[in-house]
């Protein structure tokens, strides 16, 4: 009987020992304490402590009782104490990152200023030798000899690109030569092989006073047509004063109806006269051969050539017309003593055309500084030919970028020469946005 | 004091003690919804989605502290809402973080952009000084 007692109260006594001992000991280390320890170790909380030195002694302090409170069992006021302690040190960490941020973007807006006026710089100095390139231009050709009116061809560069179709308007006798063209300034996108294009510029009139910088214009657009377009020159029409009658225009016209293959695209450059109908206003462009007290028997109604362009089988037609309809002057002409008694109208769009006008409602379109051709012209070359529209540096240049670029510079430069010319887009409601739709692509790739 | 003095000192004090529990009740119900809909405006602000999980947390707790709030384990529920508030805060830092990191992104994309228009004007500039000397030289 003592025996049994004996062992009941010795494993009593142990396992009340084991208890007390169990008791006093320390639990396992909460979770949240471990993961406050780790985020203390990191890197950033130097920084940390800088930046918000308070929440950091907060959380140090809180780091501090989450401790005690676990060394003296009380583990739910260890938990609390650690969560708070690692919210608080967190906190610190973001403050202190983004005044990182704040200084990573202080240098990238300065280095942005920098480059910007770098680039303002060099478009200057790009602007300036383009003029000189001009002046050398005019003076090259004072000193070639033109027989019959008729440009002869040129061995220097850039000076020989403007020549005229034959009336045959065959497109073996286009005057382009890669070799005229070479050696102009000139980005080279990847060629659109199945594309066309129609380039008119009247500078001289047969009874019209001239469109200064028209052939200059059109040798412009030849340029960027065979290089940064990269059409065959099979592909494409270039008439030049008095290759551009009525009837060559028409001609030309037909010949890119007909010829034009499905899904290819359609570029039309003009630069010279236009005119209003002076009782409708409506819009005429004025071909070598027009008389002007005869518009509307003698001029092309700039919507019957769009209308002309259109029904070919291209997906699209890119329309560039450096000319303006106001009757007041500049590329615009009227019976002398006549004025326009409506606002010229806006032309009717065209279902698969973008329309890029030189200026806007009765605006007049002027001369680019050292007779560069017509001011939009000159820009539409810089823009293209020289690839200064990409502004998002992707190597395409959008419609929508092209009249995001041209607006402003022809509007600022029009404004130093103390007019206003505004030039304008429109687009046919076949045509994808304007955002989306490419002129050129691959700059800088070939 | 009678019997009827300490059953009235009882009724007060009961009463009393009643009244202060469900103006506490009432308390924490203001500072669990305010906190609820902080943490919408939080979400509505974060258009990077930069602080999904810590806003996860905000109303995980959210909901503990009303439910112990339930329970009138009303000192929980409020240790719980202090740690809220300070997640809430955390989250608003972390959101303007990620807004200037998402600036930072595309100042550097407009900046790649720009130098290399840049680079293609001086190709130009070089093309066209070319150009000019060898006119130069021919007239």
């Amino acid at each position: 009987m003592n025996v049994p007692f004996r062992s009941i109260a010795w494993s009593g006594f142990f396992f009340f020992a084991n208890a007390s001992l169990l008791a006093c000991a320390t639990p396992p280390k909460p979770q949240e304490l471990e993961a406050l320890e780790v985020l203390r170790r990191s890197p950033e909380v130097s920084e940390a402590a800088k930046r918000a030195p308070a929440l950091v002694k907060t959380s140090d302090e809180l780091w501090r009782r989450s401790q005690r409170e676990w060394q003296s069992n009380d583990l739910d006021e260890s938990v609390a104490a650690a969560i708070m302690g690692a919210i608080k040190l967190r906190h610190a960490m973001a403050l202190a990152e983004q005044d990182a941020v704040k200084k990573r973007l202080a240098v990238l807006e300065d280095s942005l200023d920098r480059v910007d006026e770098e680039q303002n710089a060099v478009q200057r100095e790009l602007d300036q030798t383009n003029e000189r390139i001009g002046l050398l231009h005019r003076e090259f050709q004072k000193q070639t000899p033109v027989a019959n009116g008729q440009p002869t061809a040129q061995p220097t560069v850039g000076a020989a690109a403007v020549a005229s179709l034959p009336g045959s308007s065959a497109p073996a006798a286009n005057p382009v030569s890669p070799a005229t063209t070479a050696t102009a300034p000139v980005a080279v996108g990847v060629p659109q092989r199945s594309s066309y294009a129609l380039i008119i510029g009247i500078e001289r009139y047969r009874d019209l006073p001239a469109a200064p910088g028209a052939r200059i214009d059109a040798e412009h657009y030849q340029a960027v047509v065979a290089r940064t377009l990269g059409i065959p020159q099979a592909h494409v029409r270039v008439a030049v004063d008095d290759h551009a009658t009525k009837a060559d225009i028409e001609r030309n016209l037909e010949w890119i109806e007909k010829n034009v293959t499905a899904g290819s695209r359609v570029y039309f450059f003009y630069s010279g006269h236009g005119a209003p109908d002076p009782s409708s206003g409506t819009p005429y462009l004025v071909p070598y051969d027009a008389d002007a007290k005869a518009i509307k028997d003698s001029a092309l109604p700039l919507a019957t050539v769009l209308g002309s362009l259109e029904h070919s089988k291209a997906n699209e037609v890119l329309a560039f017309v450096d000319s303006c309809f106001s009757g007041q002057g500049g590329r615009s002409v009227l019976p002398p003593g006549i004025r326009p008694l409506v606002m010229a109208k806006a032309v009717p769009r065209s279902n698969k055309v973008v329309l890029f006008s030189a200026a806007s409602g009765n605006e007049i379109s002027g001369p680019a500084p050292g007779n560069q051709g017509g001011l939009f012209s000159y820009y539409v070359f810089q823009a293209l030919g020289q690839g200064a529209a990409d502004m998002d540096g992707d190597g395409q240049i959008t419609a929508g970028e092209l009249q995001k670029w041209l607006k402003p510079r022809v509007a600022r430069a029009a404004k130093q020469d103390g007019r206003d010319q505004n030039p304008e887009v429109q687009a046919g409601k076949n045509v994808p946005p304007l955002d989306e739709l490419p002129v050129l692509w691959g700059l800088g790739e070939r | 004091m009678n019997r009827l003095g300490w059953v009235f000192f009882l009724t007060i004090t009961f009463a009393w003690s009643w009244h202060g529990q469900a103006g506490e009740a009432d308390d924490l119900q203001r500072a669990i919804e305010s906190g609820r809909q902080t943490a919408n405006d939080l979400e509505r602000r974060d258009d990077q989605k930069a602080v999904s999980k810590d806003l996860q947390v905000l109303r995980m707790w959210l909901d503990q502290a009303w439910s112990l709030r339930s329970q009138e384990k009303f000192d929980e529920a409020r240790v719980i809402l202090d740690a809220c508030r300070a997640q809430g805060d955390l989250i608003r830092e972390k959101i303007t973080t990620a807004k200037l990191k998402a600036q930072v992104d595309q100042k550097e994309a407009e900046l790649a952009r720009k130098r290399a228009t840049l680079e293609r004007i001086k190709k130009a500039l070089e093309d066209a000084k070319l150009q000019a000397s060898r006119l130069e030289g021919g007239v």
